[in-house]
């Protein structure tokens, strides 16, 4: 078993196999060898965790991509299908989907990040730039000088 | 109170979404762009961190794609715009690729032009290089200027694997400018080149080109005549081809040795040029259409397995049957499978087609096909169609619910005579519609019972 501690200080025990779905953790663990010793995750908190474990629990048994499959991706058209079990998982509030991703990022799975960044992509389909901040709440801070520019690649995406 | 003070005054944490490194905005992006379509510009407009990463050197994928309109004033603008990026050539890997398409939307066919093509061509020829698709489909107009300003800038697109041209006259131009295209493009494997239906333009002979990697292969036009002459496409398995005239078909056909598939369309004949008796061997698979049938009566296919016949005519000929019984004379091919589509079936010969030249005919699809006692009776009939196993009948007239219980009925018997799965299918139109008795009587033969409207 490994002993994860996040940053709000709270501790979870979960199988090796879960844990190793986290190209980091695996990495830690085969670094420091059979220990006891709890791993600190600082960027993560437990409410995130208790997701991301959820999310490495169940697909703990998939075989991990390899070098070759990440490599295959550049070329490879991608797609924004999401297995069913997946769909249901990422059915969270927005800032939670958010911190999915960064977790999944920081933890490097590779495939909770797609899943994540696919969500989003979904999202953002069909949407004006100005849809898009408004769904998202980002802030419009192009300068009065950059705006000239904005206004007019803005009418060139409008015309298709 | 000092609590409370100190809770307001905490910065409050940023919102995740603007937590995003660059690295995880560009992998949205790339879904956002190569699965659902989203224009790379309209990514950069949200934000000066969004910007910042649509702009990223690792960021070329999301702008791989130039989808130019040609009915838009500021095309090339636009264009140019998306390809700032590829600019920086020295910091691309060698994977990038860019896939062009160059279109008019609407299409206007009137003497418009609305874009600079020259300055289009002149734009997107530096990046040859990486081209990877090119498809240009617009008016005649267009299309002129399109050859006339490629020849002047004559480079080579070494990676380019597929390319598409529809919409143009077949001039002396557009001729020369594609095959300079073509001779410069070594990994093509994938050409359409779909010209307006032009009389052949008189062309000096061209030297051979030798398209070796192409395995699809799709022309249009009889103005094609002088290009095709010079092509050999060695490797090519899937052929469309349209609006050529025979003995150019039958010039392809063999010097495509490989031809695998081949779908034939509006095929025109002059009667001054002969077609000569030739046999195709590797082709499996044909679907022609009835302006073919002429053509179809001197050429042999010894190998075919699967033909598909349709006519596109208000009325179609009725010598399909002597058509295909020439053709299969020629060279008898074991057919297992022939789909008729609104073709004239009514004459005897084809009562003698079905009942001689397809012993091995397994499926045998009928689609708004013209039908007459002969017909029915070749259908019935326990003799012939020895290994037919799966037989459809869609909205083809006349035929009664009756006449088509007989022929299943029929069908059925024979199949469990010679211990083989059988499997019906027939297709009413609402107005013919058996009753409740008649279908059950049906489905008792392995039958499957459509209705649809008129």
């Amino acid at each position: 078993m490994v002993n994860l501690v996040t940053s709000d200080n709270e501790s979870f025990t979960v199988e090796k196999a879960v844990a190793s779905r986290s190209v980091l953790i695996k990495n830690m663990l085969e670094d420091v060898g059979e220990s006891d010793q709890p791993i600190p995750l600082p960027n993560v908190t437990a409410s995130v965790l208790k997701k991301v474990l959820e999310y490495c629990d169940h697909h703990k048994n998939e075989p991990m991509p390899t070098s070759e499959d990440l490599a295959a991706e550049d070329t490879r058209k991608r797609t924004t299908d999401i297995g069913e079990w997946d769909q249901k998982f990422i059915q969270v509030d927005q800032e939670m989907l958010f911190e999915i991703i960064l977790a999944a990022n920081y933890l490097d799975i590779k495939p909770l990040l797609d899943v994540g960044c696919k969500t989003v992509a979904n999202m953002i389909k069909g949407k004006t730039p100005e849809e898009i901040r408004k769904l998202f709440n980002i802030v419009n801070d192009f300068t009065p000088e950059e705006e000239a520019q904005i206004k007019k690649e803005n009418e060139w995406a409008e015309d298709r | 109170m000092g609590n409370v003070l100190g809770l307001l005054s905490r910065p409050r944490p940023e919102p995740a979404s603007e937590r995003l490194p660059p690295g995880v905005l560009l992998e949205i992006f790339q879904f956002c762009v190569d699965a659902n379509g989203t224009n790379a510009l309209i990514l950069s407009l949200v934000s000066k961190k969004w910007r910042a990463a649509s702009y990223h050197n690792n960021a070329w994928q999301i702008w791989s794609r130039v989808d130019a309109n040609l009915a838009s004033s500021f095309a090339v603008e636009k264009a140019a715009h998306s390809l700032s990026l590829w600019s920086r050539h020295h910091r691309l890997p060698n994977t990038a690729r860019l896939r062009i398409s160059l279109f008019r939307s609407p299409l206007t066919n009137e003497n418009s032009r609305t874009t600079d093509i020259a300055a289009m061509v002149a734009l997107l020829r530096p990046f040859s290089m990486y081209w990877q698709s090119f498809s240009f489909s617009s008016n005649h107009h267009d299309g002129s200027d399109f050859f006339v300003a490629l020849a002047s800038i004559p480079s080579s697109a070494p990676l380019l694997e597929s390319i598409e041209l529809e919409g143009f006259s077949w001039k002396r131009g557009a001729i020369h400018g594609i095959a300079q295209i073509l001779e410069s493009s070594p990994l093509l494997q994938k050409v359409g080149l779909r010209g307006l239906k032009d009389a052949p333009a008189p062309v000096p002979p061209l030297p051979n080109i030798v398209l070796s990697r192409v395995t699809h292969f799709r022309v249009a036009g009889a103005g094609s005549a002088g290009l095709l002459a010079a092509l050999l496409l060695p490797e090519s398995t899937d052929l469309d081809l349209s609006s050529l005239r025979g003995d150019t078909l039958s010039r392809l056909l063999v010097t495509t040795p490989k031809a695998q598939r081949a779908v034939i369309s509006r095929l025109s004949h002059d009667q001054k040029i002969p077609i000569p008796i030739t046999l195709h061997h590797s082709v499996t698979t044909l679907d022609i259409s009835s302006t073919c049938f002429e053509w179809l009566r001197r050429n042999g296919f010894p190998n075919l397995r699967s033909l598909v016949l349709q006519s596109k005519q208000k009325s179609s000929p009725c010598y399909i049957g002597a058509a295909l019984r020439r053709c299969f004379k020629i060279a008898p091919p074991l057919l297992r499978s022939l789909n008729l589509r609104q073709v004239n079936v009514t004459n005897w010969s084809f009562f003698h087609f079905l009942d001689k030249d397809v012993p091995q005919l397994e499926t045998l699809i009928f689609s708004e096909c013209k039908f007459s006692t002969c017909t029915i009776d070749a259908l019935k009939s326990p003799t012939s169609l020895a290994r037919l196993s799966s037989l459809t009948i869609d909205r083809c007239m006349p035929l009664s619910v009756d006449q088509a219980v007989q022929i299943v009925a029929s069908r059925q018997s024979a199949s469990n005579n010679a211990d083989r799965n059988w499997s019906g299918e027939i297709v009413f139109t609402a107005a013919n519609a058996p009753s409740q008795i008649e279908l059950d009587t049906l489905k008792q033969f392995a039958t499957d019972v459509k209705i649809v409207a008129a």
